[in-house]
């Protein structure tokens, strides 16, 4: 989880992109994504997106997103097929739960719009610093400074707390506490306890970050930006290939 | 620069007293080292030097105190932060990004400076901490001391007149706890930025600071400059706070009718004081001695 949404330094023409252009990038892409209803053009989005995190040296990265998302992919296709029974049946699972050529097609199209409209998100935050995100957040979409910064706190207390989970588990494995367990429902009975120390000591670090926040001057006036985002040729040429996406998917369907 | 007038404070649903009956002067390009045992107020009197007591942690106030000449509970957090910086405990929740760089830039860009000025404090503060090679880092993957030292440097960009540090060593190795006490010394000295220290290691507190202040229950029970407190050591022992060696050892040749002179604070000093004594030893017993070897 934690590596999905974090930064990864790098200085590559994405990185150096404007945060403005990433950010509609992303969001134009995911829209694109769920207008268009062709196998193709999803797969062409998802090769785009392997793409641009091939040039911008995180593709390991973005491999291991991929991973996490087919996973997933793969457990709403399977619902998918079974939930199908529309069409020329292939064959039977179980009595009476036909696979189908039209629940194939369909559930292959679910998993396929979920991973070509989530990975640019996660790609989006690997090449963008969350200052610029916020900078454009705050300067370009005209978001209040106070509500750009809680969600960008929200993000960059990920790997805090997940970090604290870790800690929170061997503690209790440590006392002969069962936490590897592969039955999901049993897993869900061994997790939900753990979730109050880590509600507990959240609560402790926010208040800290409160205080914190207060001793340097959070909000007590105008804001200056160390970074001053301008616009470049490329960041015209991204977003003439975003609006042709988008123009693409309504144009296929 | 700070002045507590009869100060007493109580946190919400807490009836005793955190602080109690605090007088105390503070004076411009001091360098303050606070001791006690936990539960003493330590961190409470920090708290009430950079504002966060009354304005964000809540409860009944007594008495007066005075930032820079103004009242802390008439100005509010933000402008008191304009004056005195703070670095607290816990490294981890006082970090507001996932950068080293941009933890250094929050508080600046928070006071509106412009781009160059941010980029020059930037640098300068990253050097003072020793961690220009972490600039670029993601705060997640740095070791606890590494942290400490972001948040360090986060509090010196801002330049304040009055520096207040809760235990800021906590997670430092012997060599990197003295290595940040170096760079509070550099900027009291360079800088004359009064300096104010929570910290349980005496050593460190015995050789670099000015003036050491012992806390219990919520009062302040000594202060002065660091040789005076020390000669009290067995009073420190009773709360829980061992003396450096070399006071114990001092202590110990002073029983023995050897040495009658001020304490030392470092080993350099103590090492002097033993020459001077072996010294004096050999004139007096130097027959026997000669004798001895």
């Amino acid at each position: 989880m934690k590596q999905m949404l974090e930064y990864v330094h790098g200085n590559s023409i994405f990185h150096r992109l404007n945060p403005l252009i990433k950010l509609i990038w992303a969001f134009v892409t995911c829209v694109a994504c769920f207008i268009s209803s062709s196998h193709l053009f999803l797969l062409g989005v998802l090769l785009m997106t392997i793409v641009i995190a091939g040039i911008s040296g995180v593709l390991g990265r973005a491999m291991g997103v991929f991973k996490a998302l087919l996973v997933l992919g793969l457990f709403l296709m399977l619902f998918q097929l079974l939930f199908t029974p529309h069409g020329r049946v292939y064959f039977y699972i179980l009595p009476g739960v036909p696979v189908t050529d039209l629940g194939l097609s369909f559930s292959l199209l679910l998993m396929l719009k979920m991973m070509a409209a989530l990975s640019p998100l996660s790609l989006m935050l690997m090449l963008t610093p969350m200052n610029e995100l916020l900078t454009a957040m705050t300067h370009n979409l005209r978001v209040p400074y106070r509500y750009a910064f809680v969600v960008v706190t929200a993000l960059r207390f990920i790997p805090t707390f997940s970090q604290e989970m870790d800690q929170i588990m061997q503690a209790q494995r440590s006392r002969g506490h069962e936490t590897d367990t592969r039955n999901p429902f049993k897993k869900v009975r061994v997790i939900l306890p753990m979730c109050i120390p880590l509600l507990i000591s959240s609560v402790r670090r926010v208040e800290t970050m409160a205080i914190s926040l207060e001793t340097r001057g959070f909000c007590t006036g105008p804001r200056s930006c160390r970074k001053k985002l301008g616009f470049t040729l490329f960041d015209l040429l991204a977003i003439i290939i975003v609006v042709a996406v988008l123009l693409l998917s309504i144009a296929i369907g | 620069m700070i002045r507590f007038n009869n100060v007493s404070f109580s946190y919400d649903n807490c009836e005793e007293l955190a602080v109690s009956n605090i007088h105390a002067h503070i004076d411009r390009g001091e360098f303050v080292g606070i001791i006690g045992p936990s539960g003493a107020g330590k961190s409470t009197l920090v708290n009430l030097i950079n504002g966060v007591i009354p304005h964000h942690l809540k409860g009944d106030f007594y008495g007066e105190v005075l930032v820079c000449g103004k009242d802390t509970v008439e100005s509010s957090c933000g402008e008191i932060s304009h004056h005195v910086g703070s670095v607290f405990q816990d490294p981890e929740s006082q970090m507001v990004s996932t950068v080293v760089e941009d933890e250094i830039a929050f508080g600046l860009e928070n006071f509106n400076l412009p781009a160059d000025e941010i980029e020059n404090r930037m640098t300068d503060a990253l050097k003072m901490a020793g961690i220009e090679h972490l600039r670029h880092e993601s705060t997640a993957a740095l070791s606890g001391g590494q942290k400490q030292r972001v948040t360090i440097a986060a509090a010196i960009a801002l330049r304040p007149k009055i520096l207040v540090l809760d235990e800021p060593t906590s997670e430092l190795d012997p060599q990197g706890s003295r290595q940040v006490f170096k760079t509070l010394k550099r900027l009291n000295q360079e800088y004359g930025m009064t300096i104010l220290i929570v910290e349980q290691k005496v050593m460190l507190l015995s050789e670099f600071c000015s003036r050491l202040m012992v806390m219990e229950r919520g009062r302040i029970i000594m202060d002065g400059p660091v040789r005076q407190v020390l000669e009290h050591h067995d009073k420190l022992l009773e709360l829980g706070i061992n003396c450096p060696r070399v006071v114990t050892l001092t202590k110990l040749l002073k029983n023995a009718s050897l040495y009658f002179g001020e304490f030392p604070v470092d080993v350099n000093e103590a090492e002097s004081v033993i020459r001077r004594i072996m010294e004096g030893a050999y004139d007096q017993y130097s027959e026997s001695d000669l004798s001895l070897q």
